[in-house]
This record gives structure tokens, sequence and C-alpha cells, in this order.
């Protein structure tokens, strides 16, 4: 899931740079106007509403529409439905736009050095506001003590833990769902058992 | 020469954009690799381990946090976020980050930015960027000379190395260079050729000697110098050092 997410302008666009400082609820970023400055007419303002996505000023918005957008993320539902948001990889986007929205993250890891020292720095989300339940995935597990070792090392509490599965790698290479391409195999069973240890979790509280 | 690594995540951009550096700094160019990702971990595929890569990030966070002087030119960024690699190979962390300064050269202006600000002169940096197509849109209007895009033979990765070809293209951003990882068989190599019929893709084939090496946090060219995988990037790298001399 890849929203744009509302930000007030704070300074003037920078036209030679083709940038402009928003803020985001209190998060101030540097984001790109290239995509705006096409058309000079719509050039926002300090106190201006856009829309922002993944570093981009798309639009702008009204006042109205953009509290109606924040007010409308504030009221997802949580009660009988269940909303998986497939953030982008890395560190920034959970802390700095979704945070406060997911009430449990999951962090998936791969056994490798790379991996681990972002699972790490991942980590920190359980001391977000609103302490969210952050739990870890280790993927494309290929040694017996792979998920121990990656758990140990980011110190995020085991939730599941899918093996390497070369069916994956052919899912992908035909655009298909892995669901869909081998129903049966090791990774859809390993993700159906992650799910109920993740009802198991959320009904234990 | 300007040389900036783009891509889908997972692809294997780190990977290419680490080869790449050491095998120019090995002929003598004095090389920079710029880790522009805001997970950065091209520290690791350099070889400089994981001790290192993350005290790069902490420096970066210290600015953050205020508790170290911002960099006041984009020298001093290299100098002030960097650490020597092997080869000779400059690596400086200059990932986004947040709460930047307006116009600051360590934090407020982009990696693509300070990517077009770089002289670089007879010397070679490497940009490995984020993952995505961001890039390519916000490093039109300054040329570099070469762009790498790094695929693998998905539906998704091809579709995203497609748009950032033609995006680089429509540009006139550089000289385009397309690198396919994880190449298993001929049906790969036939979905890559169906999807960039006009280009000619430098093919590296699935090799578990890389996936060896990420998993005990080793540069590839120091664990497996021989693989086939390793190989193929270094040949590009001494077919890219020809084709732009100096």
């Amino acid at each position: 899931m890849c929203l744009g997410i509302p930000a007030r302008v704070v300074e003037p666009v920078d036209t030679d740079q083709q940038t402009v400082l928003v803020d985001n609820r209190g998060h101030v970023q540097r984001v790109s106007a290239a995509l705006l400055l096409t058309d000079s007419h719509t050039v926002p303002q300090p106190g201006d509403w856009v829309v922002v996505h993944l570093g981009f000023v798309l639009s702008r918005m009204d006042d109205a529409e953009a509290r109606s957008v924040l007010a409308s993320l504030d009221d997802l539902p949580a009660e009988g439905w269940s909303i998986v948001g497939d953030l982008p990889g890395g560190t920034k986007q959970p802390f700095m736009t979704w945070g406060r929205y997911a009430e449990t993250f999951l962090v998936v890891v791969e056994p490798t050095a790379a991996s681990i020292l972002t699972g790490r720095r991942l980590a920190r989300l359980t001391g977000m506001e609103g302490a969210p339940r952050v739990g870890l995935v280790v993927n494309r597990v290929r040694e017996a003590d792979d998920a121990e070792r990656v758990a140990h090392r980011t110190g995020l509490p085991l939730l599941g833990s899918v093996p390497f599965d070369p069916a994956v790698a052919t899912a992908d290479r035909r655009g298909v769902a892995i669901l869909d391409h081998d129903p049966t195999g090791p990774t859809p069973e390993a993700v159906s058992s992650l799910v109920e240890s993740l009802r198991a979790e959320v009904e234990s509280k | 020469m300007k040389i900036a690594v783009v891509g889908k995540g997972g692809s294997g951009k780190t990977t290419t954009a680490a080869v790449l550096a050491r095998v120019l700094a090995r002929q003598g160019r004095r090389t920079l690799a710029l880790d522009c990702d805001s997970n950065p971990n091209l520290g690791i595929s350099l070889g400089l381990g994981e001790e290192i890569t993350e005290r790069l990030i902490a420096v970066r966070d210290a600015v953050i946090a205020g508790e170290e002087q911002h960099a006041a030119s984009a020298d001093e960024v290299v100098q002030r976020f960097g650490a020597d690699a092997l080869d000779g190979v400059r690596l400086a962390v200059v990932s986004a980050i947040e709460h930047p300064h307006p116009g600051c050269p360590c934090c407020g202006i982009s990696p693509e930015q300070l990517l077009r600000e770089l002289v670089m002169e007879e010397g070679v940096v490497v940009a490995d960027f984020e993952a995505g197509l961001g890039t390519v849109m916000r490093l039109a209007g300054c040329p570099v000379d070469v762009v790498v895009v790094v695929v693998e033979p998905t539906a998704k990765s091809l579709e995203v190395g497609r748009r950032a070809a033609d995006l680089v293209a429509e540009t006139s951003l550089g000289r385009l260079v397309l690198v396919a990882n994880r190449v298993r068989d001929k049906d790969d190599v036939a979905r890559i050729t169906a999807v960039f019929a006009d280009l000619e893709p430098v093919l590296v084939p699935d090799d578990e000697a890389i996936v060896e090496a990420e998993r005990n946090g080793l540069a590839p060219l120091d664990a497996a110098p021989d693989s086939a995988a390793v190989r193929a990037l270094v040949g590009l790298a001494e077919g890219l050092s020809v084709a732009v001399p100096g």
C-alpha cells in the first residue's frame, strides 16, 4: 500500500533546486517539487496543503480535503478488518508517515548481514509512541539455527519463519502470487502458521 | 566519471555498486562510493564489515540528534560521513535524513543534488541509490556518465527496470547499462530480452557464492572472486573503465 499523505508547506518553494520544505504533523522534510513545477500556475505557498508521496509533491490539495483525508486515516477501521500495509523497503517509512497508523509491525529479515543490520534499526519501532507490537519474521531460512540467530542479533521477538523456497523465485518470474503458484508449498504453509501465531498473540491481549 | 546505480529493491543494486567501485579503484582511479539509501548497507558489500557500517550510520544519527555539527560543504560530507574501504575506495553515507536544514550541504539537499555538485575530474563516483524510480526523476536535468539499471528476471523487477530505462532515455540522463542479476536459465534470458530487446544486458548468473558472502557479511569480491556472478560484474566494471576514460 502506497498512498500520498497530506502535508503543509513550511517555506516558499525553492524554484532553483525544485524542492520545498513540508510539515507532516510535526515531521518536517524536504521533498522534491519537480513534478509540481511542470505547471507554474500551481506553485504552493507556505500554509498550503500538498500531497506528498515518497519524497515528491504530487499535487496541491485544498484545506477541507486535506483535513478530511487525515481524519479518514485516523478512522481506518480497526475492528473486524485486517489491514495489511506493505511498506517500502528500508527503515524510513515505518518511522515517518505510517508508524502511527499500525498496531503491529512485522519486521521481515533474511539471514544476511545487511538485513540483520536493518532489522536491528527497525527494532527501535518498539519504543515508538503508542508502543506498537513488533514481531520478527525470518525469511529465506537455510540453516536450522538461522531464525534463532537473527532473533538474537536483532533483539526482536520471533513470530515466525519462512524457509528458502525456490518456488517463490519461479512465481515472481511468472508474475503470479505464490499462493496461486504453489498453494500447498512450504511458503504458504509457513505464512499460514505465522498468521495463527499473530492471531493468538493479538487475542491474548 | 559519475555512475548512478538504480533499480527495484532487492535486485542487487548494492552488490553491483560495490563491485564496480572496488574494481575501478583497483585500476588506480580515485573512487568515491556514495551510499544514498536511507537504510545504508553499502559498507557491508564493500567489505568494511558491520561495525564500521554501523558507525557511519551513528555519525549521521548524531547530526539528526543535534549532537554533531552539520557539514559545511560536499567535501566535508565525504570526509565526515565517510570511511576508507578496501582498494582505496572512499565510502560516504549521504542518505536523506529526518528534519533536514534547508540548503545544508549535509542534509538539506538530496543525494541526487549532491551527486550533481561533486566535481570529480579524474576520479570516479559510484552512487548506490534508493530503490525505485524517484531517483531517476530527481536526477533529470543533471546528467551523469553512466546509469546502471539493475534488474532481476522477475515480472515486477523487469517492469520497474523498463520504466527506469525509458526515463533515462527520455531525459538523456547518461549512457544506459542494463545489469540482469540472478539469471538462472535460458527462460530467464528470454524474459529479459523480451522486455529489453533494444539493449544488450550484462547477464549475472544466479550464484550461491553471493548468498554465502551476504550471509557472512563479506564483500562478494573478497569471499568469492572467482564466482561466475562476481566475474560478470568485474567484466562490466572493466568495460566501463575502457569506455569512459578519465
